[in-house]
């Protein structure tokens, strides 16, 4: 091989190493720790009634992170809620007991899928305020979000 | 050579007139390409006449000349109702001046808890235009069967009591009566916006 040619394969070998280091990295979950974003609450003027919370859980850990419980200051009772639209386009609603996030998953709560139940709020609840969220870990860890009420 | 070339030119704006009246024709023709799932062919909306919060009815009949949007839902559901209601305040947001001659109309299917009154409150918190209406069991499972859907109570142990499995879409009648479209949970604003428009210029 002459020296042209291997510094040209050397080229191409660093290339594709790079390459494939950064497709690596960019597989890899932004985040290394269990963490909430984006979190909201569907306004609600009137005290004592339900309105629905959403937030997206990014699990960057290597253990599966199991949500056994939901609670906040602001309602009576949080509950975990699933929609789900069937192939005739019938809503149906599940309670579902615990929240499952795989390592390396994230889990987006959205409209017509997982939410959360806020029932019994304890005060009216007006578009810009924030509302406190805590989630209870199977391992005993408490991780809470501030999510922002929205129209 | 003067009569030849007066021939020509009259030629030329004879075809390009007949090319474009052809063009004109065949786009006149041509059928709208809807984002919503098309009735074909439209027929007539089922008979709906409900109770409205004012003690008054409300006639599907009687709305001739409006683009009628039209949901089943429940004031206790916190996840698609919201949303829907959410998402037809942006459409009518959208359509500007065209919003008056569309009406918004959320059906209570849980009567058990939603009299009137509190269905009216709940929908008017999105838009007071939107018309609110339920009516008995009886009834609004009979016009639930003529869309060919249905609603059901369900207990799912949740503390805020039963959850009642209804329809997810949202039906469009025409400005003549005829149902035309139905939307999925969670349709696009401007495509929903673009077909009223089509739907309000008569197509």
């Amino acid at each position: 091989m002459t020296r042209s040619r291997f510094l040209g394969a050397s080229a191409c070998a660093a290339f594709m190493l790079c390459v494939m280091t950064a497709c690596r990295h960019d597989a890899r979950p932004v985040a290394t720790s269990f963490e909430l974003h984006d979190a909201w609450v569907r306004s609600d003027p009137d005290s004592g009634s339900t309105t629905a919370a959403y937030i997206r859980f990014v699990n960057g850990t290597s253990d599966t992170v199991v949500v056994s419980k939901f609670s906040s200051d602001d309602a009576s009772v949080v509950e975990l809620h699933q929609s789900s639209i069937d192939a005739s386009g019938e809503t149906h609603m599940a309670k579902r007991d615990t929240l499952v996030i795989a390592p390396s998953h994230i889990v987006v709560m959205r409209p017509g899928g997982y939410h959360l139940m806020l029932i019994g709020t304890t005060h009216s609840l007006q578009p810009g305020a924030m509302v406190r969220i805590a989630m209870h870990l199977s391992d005993g860890a408490i991780v809470s979000t501030s999510a922002r009420v929205k129209p | 050579m003067q009569r030849f070339r007066a021939d020509s030119s009259f030629r030329s704006v004879f075809l390009l007139t007949l090319g474009l009246a052809s063009a004109a024709l065949a786009a006149g023709c041509k059928p709208v390409a809807f984002h919503g799932t098309a009735y074909e062919p439209p027929a007539t909306a089922p008979r709906v006449i409900l109770n409205n919060a004012a003690g008054g009815k409300f006639d599907l009949a009687d709305q001739h000349g409006s683009v009628v949007l039209l949901f089943f839902g429940y004031t206790h559901c916190p996840d698609v109702c919201p949303t829907t209601l959410s998402d037809w305040k942006r459409v009518k947001a959208e359509l500007g001046g065209n919003a008056s001659r569309v009406k918004f109309v959320f059906v209570s299917v849980d009567p058990a808890r939603d009299d009137p009154a509190t269905l009216h409150a709940y929908v008017s918190r999105f838009d007071p235009d939107f018309i609110a209406a339920t009516s008995d069991s009886t009834t609004l499972a009979s016009i639930e069967k003529s869309f060919h859907v249905e609603s059901a109570k369900e207990q799912t142990g949740s503390a805020s009591g039963y959850v009642v499995t209804h329809p997810s879409q949202t039906f469009v009648v025409d400005k003549d009566g005829d149902l035309r479209l139905l939307y999925s949970f969670g349709m696009k604003t401007s495509d929903v916006v673009a077909d009223i428009r089509e739907l309000l210029r008569g197509a």
